[in-house]
């Protein structure tokens, strides 16, 4: 496959039709492959746990789709990604491809029709809905790379909830304040220890923003719009505290994925490399290939160019360094080896990052050292990070001004 | 202290800003200073302001004000031409006010500021001494530096007895611009040997932007692998920068 059809792959990801064909090849594939069963009646009971979609075709009149488990037990896992990490993908897979949607066209401006749906989305344990469909579902599956994969789906004509939501008092509190922004409340949610993946089915629905200024956002957009929101304040944070006084390398092999941190000792910057190897979820050609993005002690102000799992990452390691009470360069390198080609939704890199930081780091001196430890880790060679990581470079080229202290 | 341009002021503001987003200023009966470095310690801003620039100038002692320049450069972006600027720093309630009076004198705008408390201020810069030295226009370095930019994150800066190049390589290819000293764009050169060293683009681009506002050429002063010092000269102050370079073997 020629070098540009494979790097589009890898900057499109399924949603920008790159390469000129009109349906995503890596996507259909997945489509056409799956046979689904569904229900094919009108009218279900079922319990959600709970779980809201917000898709982003035809914005700005987009759907919502309410989702209920027709069959099976421990509901309440099937929508919160921070209880992922231990159940193997073709399980999660499963289980997100039996979610049953209800989907309702809204616009985007007028979120505040919607008042059962905000009531589901803010209950932090499963609620018994009634849905009666127009038309019933069909099988259908949905992949997107942001949010987790997803089941069929019907029109939805008429919501009801059954059972007793349970929300907790940050999210009422936050509901009812209606001269918040909306960065205001994610992150007061966020210091009430509201799980990432709540909060961002909250922002998705539209119930942040001071009023008249609310939108319904798109699951995609929200689950980004949260861990760039809530990783920029706490980096605000971080760049106040002291530096880490040596190197710190961290490992974590997941599903055919390796994710690895060096942290050195200078002040806050970030960067995230990404290594596809071939025949992986975005990269279908022969080669391996890399790409990263970064910023410095100023931060960024344009959308960085892998997208979600930049700020997915970049969130876990702010909360990391929060945690240590010290800042520090973070070069963050994630594999991706054969075998691991579905698009699975940011958790996964949110999660692991997350996971890899509670290990206990290797320390060292000297960045040679580092570089000899991570050699020893990755199958891509270290010339070629050395190559790729403008951190790196820095860090090995760039000397310092040394000024006398007073 | 009152001057005559507000934009002047906000010109140099950005100068500083280029390097640094809060500094400590060092007031004085003579002046304004400040020395600052950038977080990452490879790029250091040294400013100086006499008061002879100033139409009125007013200071009843030895004082220091540290400032967000990011908030205040907020501030001085709504700046319209013509505007005169009165600057008053109370030291006692740490507040700074801006006050912009247009031309004709119907419209005064003040814009008060909370200062920050000062943590370190720095007033000294690090003793270099320099082989050679070139003046040239600051129009075409900047071009020079933009060009680099297209393929790749650093720049290779040679002087030597006959010429300045700009050289950057990168995987798509190189750019090289040269300036003969016989040539419109070079002023001086002072040098016996050949100097180079490497930079950074995201600091050079970023500096000799700023600068490019105030002055209409640029001194630089450079020995091969040490930091270059780039001076803007400017009217009743100073403005000079250092950055420190990237070691390569050639």
């Amino acid at each position: 496959m020629p070098e540009t059809i494979v790097k589009s792959c890898l900057l499109c990801r399924g949603t920008r039709n790159l390469c000129g064909k009109e349906v995503c090849p890596q996507i259909s594939y997945w489509n056409t492959i799956q046979k689904l069963k569904t229900i094919e009646s009108y009218f279900i009971e079922a319990p959600s746990p709970p779980s809201v979609f917000v898709g982003r075709i035809g914005y700005p009149r987009v759907r919502v789709a309410p989702a209920v488990v027709p069959e099976g037990s421990n509901v309440e896992i099937y929508d919160m990604p921070e209880k992922w990490l231990n159940i193997n993908l073709n399980e999660i897979l499963q289980m997100r491809l039996s979610l049953l949607r209800a989907c309702i066209n809204v616009d985007v401006a007028k979120p505040e029709k919607m008042e059962d749906v905000k009531i589901l989305a803010a209950s932090s344990k499963p609620v018994d809905l009634e849905l009666r469909f127009s038309k019933p579902p069909r099988p259908y599956i949905k992949l997107d790379v942001n949010s987790p994969p997803l089941g069929p789906a019907g029109i939805l004509e008429k919501l009801r909830i059954l059972g007793n939501p349970k929300i907790p008092k940050p999210i009422d509190r936050v509901l009812l304040d209606r001269e918040l922004t909306a960065t205001e409340a994610v992150m007061n949610l966020y210091s009430n220890s509201i799980p990432v993946s709540h909060i961002q089915k909250l922002f998705s629905i539209g119930v942040f923003g001071k009023a008249g200024f609310r939108k319904i956002v798109p699951t995609r957009w929200s689950i980004t719009a949260v861990d760039s929101i809530i990783s920029k304040r706490l980096i605000e944070k971080v760049k106040k505290l002291p530096v880490f006084d040596s190197y710190l390398f961290f490992e974590r092999r997941h599903e055919n994925n390796t994710f690895i941190a060096i942290i050195a000792p200078y002040r806050w910057s970030y960067e995230w490399i990404e290594a596809w190897f071939p025949y992986t979820t975005w990269n279908p050609g022969m080669r391996i290939e890399v790409e990263d993005d970064w910023e410095d002690f100023r931060g960024r102000s344009t959308y960085a160019s892998l997208g979600g799992c930049y700020y997915a990452a970049r969130l876990a390691t702010a909360e990391y360094m929060i945690r240590e009470g010290r800042q520090g360069t973070a070069i963050l390198i994630r594999e991706i080896y054969e075998g691991f080609f579905l698009p699975i939704g940011v958790w996964f890199v949110r999660e692991n990052v997350r996971e890899m930081f509670k290990n206990k780091p290797e320390k060292f001196g000297d960045i040679r050292e580092v570089l000899e430890r991570l050699s020893s880790s990755t199958r891509i060679q270290l010339s070629r990070w050395i190559k790729t990581s403008r951190l790196l470079t820095q860090i090995l080229l760039q000397s310092r001004l040394e000024v006398p202290r007073l | 202290m009152r001057l005559p341009s507000a934009d002047y002021f906000a010109d140099l503001m950005k100068a500083i800003h280029a390097v640094v987003d809060e500094g400590t200023f060092k007031i004085t009966e003579e002046g304004m200073r400040l020395i600052a470095m950038d977080p990452a310690h490879i790029s250091l801003v040294d400013f100086e302001l006499s008061s002879s620039a100033a139409e009125e100038y007013e200071c009843g002692g030895e004082l220091q004000m540290t400032l967000s320049i990011s908030e205040m450069m907020k501030f001085l972006k709504r700046i319209k031409k013509g505007e005169s600027l009165t600057v008053i720093y109370d030291d006692q309630a740490r507040k700074l006010s801006l006050i912009l009076v247009d031309a004709t004198g119907s419209r005064e705008r003040t814009f008060t500021l909370n200062t920050l408390e000062t943590v370190e201020a720095r007033s000294t810069t690090p003793k270099l001494s320099f082989d050679a030295k070139a003046r040239l226009n600051v129009d075409a370095v900047l071009d020079a530096i933009k060009d680099s930019d297209v393929v790749s994150d650093y720049v290779k800066i040679t002087i030597n007895p006959d010429e300045v190049v700009f050289l950057a390589k990168g995987e798509l290819g190189t750019i090289q611009t040269k300036f003969s000293k016989m040539g419109a764009a070079v002023y001086e050169i002072e040098t016996d040997t050949e100097v180079w060293a490497h930079f950074s683009i995201n600091y050079l681009e970023k500096i000799v932007k700023a600068g490019s506002e105030l002055s209409e050429e640029v001194i630089m002063n450079l020995s091969t692998n040490k930091p270059i010092k780039l001076g803007f000269p400017i009217p009743s102050g100073k403005l000079e920068y250092l950055i420190a370079p990237r070691i390569e073997g050639t």
